[in-house]
């Protein structure tokens, strides 16, 4: 029996992310796989998967995030299954529903902080003045000066950089956020101020969040949870 | 939208972007310099004369009486005796006989003794006359006709006086001051040697060597004056060639035979065509050569291009992971590579482009003085374009080998490749 969280909501359509009898091994006769029976997230709703190094969080991103197709099952992005798609129609749609923040080296070094906020919207065609703006409303929220924004990205602090990550990953208003250990380079005040940073602005646009770490303390932030203990492996408990 | 990635990117390793542009600018203008010199000095040398059947000087290769006679390059082995030339003169096939004494200088352009007759039978490019484009022919002993080029360089204009130099360096230490001639016309561009020249008449070559003896002038108590020699017989004993016109083709050969058989002086006659020909088919094959070296060394810049790129890959997987994880399609990656490429090599096209205008700018006096050659400054025409897209088409092929590694990369690490 796999991992299993299923809201009780009946419309199919509010959920972001709905995966249902997953799984994924890189080779054939690999003893390690990643197995997820059910599991689904309604809008609004944040996730926090702790992992600790190796533990295969990074594999199970780029599975949700289309980078890659899962060995069986299926995976939902906003009511569109990613397992059906090309990868073009992946890349779509990760680019119009999916935000995300790495661990660090979130940014372009040598493209402005407004440049990288603006490149989902580039790369998506929807760059316009109302974008931009936005892009400005967003790095000003965050607590990022005009300056600063006019500056390399090389040349801002790691602090700095993560928050310019929170407003690239926002700006199109994505129903899902995947970030992938964005606290681990910080220390632990400005780690909580972008906690906080970071569910404040999801919840402003009611963008779900995934959220992966191995810090156990971040799970206070979050109103579930998922180990990838009992999603690797074959190891599966229900937590 | 690329675009502007691909500029920022490569601003932002100006280092080794810049030593790369180096050497593209180099191989391009290599490219382009001789491939703009091969163009400019083929049509310098088919234009150089025309008209003319048969060239006539003292018994040497065609190709040193060629050089000597029309493009005032090396020396004559031996002068015409002006006796020979009147004889050959009456021959009855012949139309018209042009002869030219050469041996002096004026601050480095040649300095042409000749008759009227040069103005109206010597032709050039195609079958194209002489044309003054001030003043008129020279008629007085001390008058001469000098060339577009030689009016435009040392400014020039009517009435103006210049004193001849002996010999033909640019810098004589022996000059004739005692006999300076006037400029009573100056000749429209032709593009050809005629430019860079002074024409004066032979009694004027005479005069001003009368009171020379043995190759240097007399001492002071001797000296003729400039009036004096006017009353002298300035009948030259000797010219350096003489240009020949012949009432038919089939009769040059004829008529070059007996030249070539005259007895009592050793001549060689050569038809300025076959001897261009010669000459162009030397010249052609050195510059072929060295088309194919400076493409060969093109294709190792854009080689060392292709290395330089591959190279990055590695550093540049993390910005191809962020880019990917905005949004950007693995195609648009390769895009990008290929972009940064072709900004590059257009940047070092118009760079050498540029470079190469103002080298020639540069140059062209020097050639000029030199060679004898005038070439065009702006090196733009259509097979430079032809190159120029060759060039780029050659890069964009071998940038395909470091864009489709990051296409690769961009398909297969996912969107947290380890650092």
């Amino acid at each position: 029996m796999g991992f299993n969280i299923t809201m009780q909501s009946r419309s199919e359509e509010s959920f972001v992310l709905k995966i249902s009898q997953f799984s994924f091994r890189w080779q054939t006769h690999d003893p390690w796989q990643l197995t997820v029976e059910s599991l689904a997230l309604k809008t609004g709703e944040h996730l926090f998967v702790l992992g600790s190094s190796g533990s295969g969080k990074t594999t199970f991103l780029n599975l949700i995030a289309g980078m890659m197709p899962p060995t069986s099952g299926k995976i939902e992005i906003a009511g569109q299954d990613l397992t059906t798609m090309s990868a073009a129609a992946r890349d779509r749609v990760r680019a119009e529903h999916i935000g995300l923040i790495f661990q660090q080296l979130n940014l372009i070094p040598y493209l402005t902080p407004l440049e990288n906020v603006l490149l989902p919207a580039r790369f998506s065609g929807r760059l316009s003045a109302e974008t931009e703006q936005r892009a400005l409303d967003l790095l000003q929220t965050l607590g990022l000066d005009v300056n600063t924004i006019q500056r390399p990205a090389a040349q801002l602090s790691v602090g700095q950089q993560q928050r310019v990550a929170i407003a690239r990953a926002l700006l199109l208003k994505p129903p899902l956020l995947i970030a992938d250990e964005p606290t681990s380079a910080l220390d632990a005040d400005n780690r909580d101020g972008f906690m906080q940073l970071l569910l404040d602005e999801a919840n402003r646009y009611g963008t779900t969040v995934i959220f992966v770490s191995h810090d156990q303390a971040l799970r206070s932030f979050f109103s579930r949870s998922l180990d990838m203990k009992n999603i690797a492996a074959g190891v599966q408990t229900c937590s | 939208m690329l675009l502007t990635i691909a500029r920022k990117s490569l601003l932002s390793r100006r280092t080794t972007v810049i030593m790369t542009l180096a050497s593209l600018v180099i191989s391009l203008t290599l490219l382009f310099a001789i491939e703009h010199l091969r163009e400019q000095t083929k049509s310098s040398f088919h234009n150089a004369v025309s008209g003319t059947d048969l060239i006539v000087g003292a018994r040497s290769g065609q190709l040193n009486l060629l050089l000597y006679s029309v493009f005032r390059v090396g020396n004559p082995t031996a002068n015409v005796g002006w006796d020979t030339y009147e004889r050959i003169a009456q021959h009855p096939r012949i139309r018209w006989t042009v002869p030219i004494a050469l041996g002096d200088s004026h601050r480095g352009y040649s300095v042409v003794g000749t008759t009227q007759d040069y103005f109206t039978h010597f032709r050039y490019s195609r079958d194209r006359e002489l044309t003054l484009a001030h003043g008129k022919v020279f008629d007085d002993l001390y008058d001469a006709v000098i060339g577009s080029e030689v009016a435009r360089a040392l400014n020039y204009q009517l009435g103006d006086e210049i004193v001849l130099a002996h010999g033909t360096g640019s810098v004589s230490f022996v000059e004739h001051d005692d006999k300076p001639f006037t400029i009573v016309g100056i000749l429209a561009p032709t593009g050809t040697p005629v430019d860079q020249s002074i024409h004066i008449s032979l009694e004027g070559m005479e005069a001003i060597h009368v009171d020379w003896q043995s190759g240097a002038q007399a001492p002071p108590g001797q000296r003729i004056s400039a009036d004096e020699a006017r009353e002298k017989d300035l009948t030259p004993t000797s010219i350096t060639a003489f240009l020949v016109g012949i009432d038919s083709r089939a009769a040059t050969f004829l008529v070059q035979r007996q030249i070539n058989t005259f007895r009592d002086e050793a001549l060689s006659a050569i038809i300025p065509g076959v001897a261009m020909a010669e000459l162009w088919r030397m010249l052609g094959s050195i510059e072929n050569l060295l088309l194919i070296i400076s493409g060969l060394v093109l294709i190792a810049t854009l080689v060392g291009l292709t290395t330089t790129l591959l190279a990055s890959m590695k550093e540049r997987e993390r910005e191809i992971a962020i880019l990917r994880a905005t949004g950007a399609r693995p195609w648009s990656i390769f895009w990008l590579i290929q972009l940064e490429v072709v900004l590059m090599v257009v940047t070092a096209i118009i760079v050498s482009i540029g470079f190469l205008w103002g080298t020639l700018l540069v140059m062209q006096q020097f050639l000029v003085q030199q060679f004898g050659i005038l070439i065009e400054t702006n090196p733009l025409n259509a097979n430079l374009g032809l190159f120029a897209l060759a060039a780029l088409a050659v890069a964009t092929l071998m940038a395909c080998i470091p864009a489709f590694m990051a296409y690769r990369t961009a398909l297969s690490k996912g969107l947290t490749p380890r650092i």
